[in-house]
This record gives C-alpha cells, sequence and structure tokens, in this order.
C-alpha cells in the first residue's frame, strides 16, 4: 500500500512533474491527431484516385494505337466478374486556349495559356458503365460550365458555326484557372513517333470548350482533358475512306462486380491474355492494371511519408520516456534519505523500486489518458480548429484546397491509438525503472546518513 | 527477563578504496525484554553502527544477531525486512520523518508496510483511529495535520517515536534521540521514553554522549574503538 500512497504524493509534491506528465500528452495527442489526419488524407486520396479510375485497365505497351478491340474486347467480356469494359485512346500533349499557335518552340512558349495534359479519347456511351463520368459532369455547380445532358457530354453550344472544333471536357480546377466558358476555342499539340528512327508526326487540333468535369480526384481534374475517341483515332490515322474510324485504341477500362477480387480477376485475365498471344503470336503485348498498381509509386510514396512521419512522431515519445527518467533520478536523489527511512520501517527493495515504478506508471497513465481524451476531441473538432487558426493567426492545418478537399480528412485507427498508448505507457515505465532500480539497490544505512554528509 | 536480542561476536569493516577499516571488532551485546540499554561512547566508536547491525539495516561483516534465540542475521532480506517492521522500531537523532507526509501520515506509513491496498483500505479507520490515539497521548494531538516542517524538533522527534510504536515493536534501537533538542525538550523526550517502557513494556536500545541517560537505564554498555570496553548495571 504504502508504494502507491507515497508514489502518488511525491508525483503530487513536485511541479517538475508536471512537465513530464505534459510530454507524454503533447506525444500521445500529436501521434493520434496528426496520424488520424494523415490516415485520413490517405483514405480520401485512395476514394478521389479510385472515383477517378476504372477498377481494372487493359494497358497498351506500344506507343502506336492497338486496332484488335473485338479480340481483346472478347477476351475481357467473357470473364465472369467483369460487368461492363469500354477503349480509350490517351495521349499527352499541350493544351492551348484560343486557336492554335505556330509549330515552332517559340511561338509555342509566347503563345496564350499553355499546359501539359492527358487527353483522353472516351467513347461517352461505354465510358459511363466503367467509370462516373456521367457524375463528374453533374458535380459541376456553375451551369455556364456544365454540360446540359451527360448523355451527349461533347455536344457544342448552338450558334458557334462551322469552323468549331469537336467538343472537350476540361477538369473544372483548369476550367476556373483559365477563366473557360463553353464554346471557347482551345487547341492540342503533341507528337507521334510510331516506331524508334522513324520522324516525329506533329499533331495540333482544334477543339472546342463543352464543359467541365469534377471527379473526386483533384489531380485527375487538373491533369485530364477527355474528348471523343473516334477524333482521337482520326488523329492516330484510324479514319477510313468510306467514312467512319477504326477501332484504335491504347486501352480499356474495366469494372467488375461489386465484391469480386481484383487481383484475382487481373491473374485470371493475364492467364487469358497469355493463352490468346501464344494461339495467335501477332497480338501485340499489353498490361492488366489494378487502379491500385497504376497508382503504386504514388500510393506507396505517401504511405512511405506516413511511415517517416510517425517515425519522427515517436521521437516526442522518446523525449516524454526521457523527460520521465530526467525527473524521476532527480526524485531519487532528492529522496534519498527517505528511502533509508522505508527501509528502517520494513521496506523491501522491490518496494523501493515499486515506489518509482508506479509513480512513472502514474505520469504515463494520466498523461495518455489525457492525450487520448484531447486528441480525440481535437479530431473530432478539426475543421473548427482549423478555421479559428485561420481566422485568429492565419495557419491552415490542413490546406483543403490543395488537396481539393472540402474539410480536413481524418480516420482515427483505434489499433494505431491502443499501439500509442501501450507502447507511451511501456516506454514511460521501462524509463522510470531505471532510477527505479537505482533506488533499490541504495544502501539504507548510507542513505539515512545522506543529510548528514 | 529473557533475551530478546542478541548480538554476537559482531564485526564490521567499511571498505574505502583499498583500505578496510574496521568499526566493530567482535561486539557481544543483548537487550533483554522490558530493559533499557544504553549504548555510550566516543564519537566514532561504532555505535549507531551496532544499532543498525542489530535492527538488520546493515549485515555484519562477521558474527550474528539473534532475536529471541533465532539467528535472523542470515535470513533472506524480504525476512530481514519483514522482521524490521514488526520487531524492531527505530528512532533516529535527525528524526527522519518523511516531509511530504502530515504527523499523523508519518505514523499511519508504518502501518502500510506490510499491508496490500485492499487490507489497508479496509482497517483505514481502525490504523488512522489508532495512530491518532498514539499522537494524542504523545501529546501532538493538535498537530496530526501538520508537516515536519511545521513541528518544532520535540515534536518531530514524539511523532518518529509514535511512527516507532505504531507497529508494536518488541525493541526500539533509539540514536542520540536527544543529540538536536535542547535540555527541556531532551528531557521531556527522555522521559516518554521511560514511560512508553513503563506501561508498555517494550525495551530500548538508546545510543547517547548523555551520561544521565547512561546511568538511569538499566545498563549501561560503553564503546571504544568497536570494541565493548565497560558494561555496568544503571544506578537510577
Amino acid at each position: 500500500m504504502y508504494k502507491y500512497f507515497l508514489g502518488l504524493r511525491y508525483l503530487l509534491s513536485r511541479p517538475i512533474n508536471l512537465l513530464s506528465l505534459c510530454g507524454v500528452v503533447v506525444a500521445v495527442w500529436a501521434l493520434i491527431v496528426i496520424v488520424s489526419i494523415f490516415s485520413g488524407y490517405i483514405v480520401e486520396l485512395q476514394r478521389h484516385i479510385k472515383g477517378a479510375l476504372s477498377d481494372l485497365s487493359f494497358i497498351h505497351a506500344g506507343t502506336s494505337p492497338r486496332d484488335d478491340l473485338p479480340v481483346i474486347g472478347a477476351l475481357i467480356g467473357e470473364d465472369e466478374d467483369v460487368v461492363a469494359w469500354a477503349p480509350r485512346l490517351g495521349w499527352h500533349g499541350l493544351l492551348h486556349t484560343g486557336r492554335p499557335p505556330a509549330l515552332d518552340s517559340a511561338a509555342i512558349q509566347r503563345g496564350p495559356a499553355r499546359d501539359f495534359v492527358q487527353v483522353i479519347g472516351v467513347d461517352p456511351a461505354r465510358e459511363v458503365a466503367v467509370t462516373d463520368l456521367g457524375a463528374w459532369i453533374r458535380a459541376v455547380g456553375d451551369p455556364a460550365l456544365r454540360v446540359p445532358d451527360p448523355d451527349a457530354p461533347f455536344a457544342l453550344p448552338p450558334g458557334l458555326g462551322d469552323g468549331a472544333g469537336p467538343g472537350m471536357l476540361v477538369g473544372l480546377p483548369r476550367v476556373e484557372d483559365l477563366g473557360l466558358r463553353r464554346g471557347d476555342r482551345l487547341s492540342f499539340t503533341s507528337g507521334q513517333q510510331a516506331w524508334q528512327g522513324e520522324d516525329v508526326q506533329t499533331i495540333q487540333e482544334a477543339f472546342t470548350f463543352a464543359g467541365a468535369f469534377s471527379s473526386p480526384y483533384h489531380h485527375f481534374d487538373v491533369n485530364t482533358v477527355i474528348v471523343p475517341i473516334d477524333e482521337m483515332r482520326r488523329i492516330f490515322g484510324g479514319a477510313l475512306e468510306g467514312g467512319g474510324v477504326r477501332q484504335l485504341y491504347n486501352e480499356i477500362s474495366i469494372r467488375l462486380r461489386d465484391g469480386a477480387d481484383l487481383d484475382r480477376v487481373r491473374a485470371r485475365l493475364e492467364l487469358a491474355f497469355e493463352l490468346l498471344t501464344r494461339s495467335r503470336p501477332g497480338i501485340p503485348h499489353g498490361l492488366f492494371r489494378t487502379w491500385r498498381e497504376q497508382n503504386r509509386n504514388f500510393l506507396d510514396n505517401v504511405a512511405h511519408q506516413e511511415f517517416l512521419m510517425k517515425l519522427m512522431l515517436f521521437v516526442l515519445v522518446v523525449v516524454a520516456a526521457f523527460l520521465i527518467f530526467a525527473t524521476l533520478s532527480m526524485m531519487v536523489t532528492e529522496k534519498t534519505r527517505d528511502i533509508g527511512i522505508l527501509a528502517a520501517l520494513g521496506a523491501t527493495r522491490g518496494g523501493v523500486l515499486a515506489i518509482f515504478a508506479f509513480s512513472g506508471l502514474a505520469i504515463a497513465v494520466a498523461g495518455t489518458l489525457v492525450g487520448t481524451g484531447l486528441a480525440m476531441l481535437s479530431v473530432q473538432h478539426l475543421d473548427d480548429f482549423d478555421r479559428w487558426l485561420d481566422a485568429s493567426f492565419g495557419i491552415e492545418l490542413f490546406r483543403t484546397s490543395i488537396y481539393g478537399l472540402k474539410q480536413v480528412p481524418h480516420r482515427v485507427d483505434p489499433v494505431w491509438v491502443l499501439t500509442v498508448t501501450w507502447t507511451t505507457m511501456a516506454l514511460s515505465v521501462l524509463s522510470a525503472l531505471i532510477p527505479g532500480f537505482r533506488a533499490s539497490r541504495m544502501d539504507p544505512v548510507r542513505a539515512l546518513r545522506y543529510e548528514c554528509s | 527477563m529473557s533475551e530478546l536480542l542478541r548480538g554476537e561476536a559482531i564485526t564490521k569493516a567499511y571498505r574505502i578504496g583499498k583500505r578496510e577499516i574496521p568499526v566493530l571488532r567482535g561486539v557481544d551485546l543483548s537487550v533483554m525484554e522490558r530493559e533499557i540499554v544504553a549504548l555510550c561512547g566516543s564519537s566514532g566508536a561504532g555505535k549507531s553502527t551496532l544499532l543498525h547491525v542489530l535492527g538488520l539495516l546493515d549485515p555484519p561483516t562477521s558474527g550474528r544477531v539473534f532475536y529471541k534465540d533465532t539467528c535472523v542475521s542470515a535470513l533472506p532480506p524480504r525476512e530481514q525486512a519483514r522482521l524490521r517492521h514488526q520487531v524492531v522500531g527505530f528512532v533516529f537523532q535527525f528524526y527522519h520523518l518523511i516531509p511530504e507526509l502530515s504527523a499523523l501520515e508519518n505514523v499511519v506509513l508504518g502501518e502500510m508496510m506490510l499491508r496490500s491496498l485492499p487490507a489497508y483500505m479496509g482497517q483505514r479507520r481502525a490504523i488512522r483511529g489508532r495512530a491518532e490515539e498514539l499522537l494524542v497521548r504523545i501529546g501532538l494531538g493538535d498537530r496530526l495535520g501538520n508537516r515536519p516542517s511545521q513541528l518544532s524538533g520535540g515534536e518531530r522527534q514524539r511523532v518518529a517515536i509514535a511512527r516507532a510504536l505504531v507497529s508494536s515493536p518488541e525493541v526500539i534501537l533509539v540514536d542520540e534521540p536527544t543529540g538536536n533538542l535542547d535540555s527541556h525538550t531532551a528531557g521531556e523526550i527522555l522521559e516518554l521514553i521511560w514511560q512508553i517502557n513503563e506501561e508498555q513494556g517494550i525495551s530500548f536500545l538508546i545510543v547517547t554522549h548523555d551520561e544521565s541517560v547512561a546511568s538511569r537505564a538499566d545498563r549501561s554498555v560503553r564503546l571504544h574503538d568497536g570494541r565493548v570496553v565497560e558494561a555496568a548495571a544503571g544506578t537510577a
């Protein structure tokens, strides 16, 4: 009994122990709040990426588009877990406002707004079955920018005349950045080299801004424009003499039934594709990639950042444990005489050790409880706190505008909270045990004489 | 009267660097039940060391300590701690109270030693009541809640005596109880010791420089250079 009584009394009678307590509180608070924000951000990020991509994609490995859509489409469509698939023909290049600039580098650099973009040619009727293209179009609030009929996304506003290029959908952040209005002229400049060693063919096409789209993935919206796939097919030489176009494509977006195992379906399709290429050697190489694999580098990078941040924040726990060690070491020195008295009263070495271990445990438990409570409270009111910080000090805790989020994301992982609390408590008690052992090994007679010496 | 505590051929030497300094050189000493023994001698004679050895705070270099004919100096540390609590009480020259605790809590602390938290909580009222009663009996009824820093030297020594008494020991080892007090207060403390001995039959081994204490004790033993040089019955 005396261990708890004295341990607590020693703690309460020394204001410096508050320092250790604050150290634990801050460490636990930071570890829970900051990691919750980061975890929330990762969850949001994955949701956003997933929202802008199909479940699975078949990606052509070559530089020129391929024209075996019926064969590959049939192979994909035969899988029991595939709900829909849609061809895409994508490319990269510079997007200009206004008429196409002259094709020399100086003119391109002098010209109006230009941005490097990914242009995706889609078949709207099939695309809506594999991605949420319809929802992205409806998500645009401004009627001046919104496509009136999502089923005909590339339809142009009336009265533009014959010179207007085909419709192009542009991501809302870029639209706002460029100040576009429906019907504005846009041009796309790029180059293509069918085979290594051949001349680079210039691509320069005029388009008309048909409307904006807003997917959940800010990065996708900023960097992507969407055009009719047939226009892309024509650009890549797919126009047929009698009218119509060849079914060129370089990607197939695939949607799976809900609950399907992505990796298993991918493996199955890979096997089917391999068998196909064996039976028909002329089929060009292609890859099946899940949405996660397509963004693996980015997601791994973010996950690694989270790991590094956890590591850095963990230093706070070590500092808090060191504070406990330092304050309890001071306490042991101050209480040397008491240790002799306790021995005279019948305390064992284990009992003396327990006094200081209990002190450390009390700091750890109180600090962890307060830190966890404050962290939970903070997480619940992150947006209010962020607004208050912004209004009072002009500090944005989490710049939602950068990430295209409406509120500060957070996700409290109970396993992480338990890890933090138990690790903090274990380290705190460990750091209290060191001075505790020193106290328990003191010679009681020397300890009694300590004051007199 | 039967023998309560006995030191047999006790030697104690401290090692400082490579030098070994003998403090006790084969001391034999016993304390009988209900007896007050005064341990006298000049500074450095080994009085306090002998007290600590007999109280099982410090192991002898050689020799044995007996409690009621049982050798206790070879017991494991945990058993020795239990004996220190149940059989022996200590009172020191510098009082050695815990500064963070009130007079009452300092006394109660002794009773907490061998009790678990539930056991203590179950008997809390009774234990506090007994400690209060002890403090009232030694004249500190109005100082229960005061911390040591708020008490005079004499009052602190009374609290130390109450703390030694609370676990109902059979012998109390007292190291210079009046060495830090004025003569009037010293007289009061000595009177209290004799009163406790008479009323409760507790034996005392008192380390003292005060010749009047030696002459008043049932027996006095004089140490010189780590050896017993004289043992005499008291004259009071």
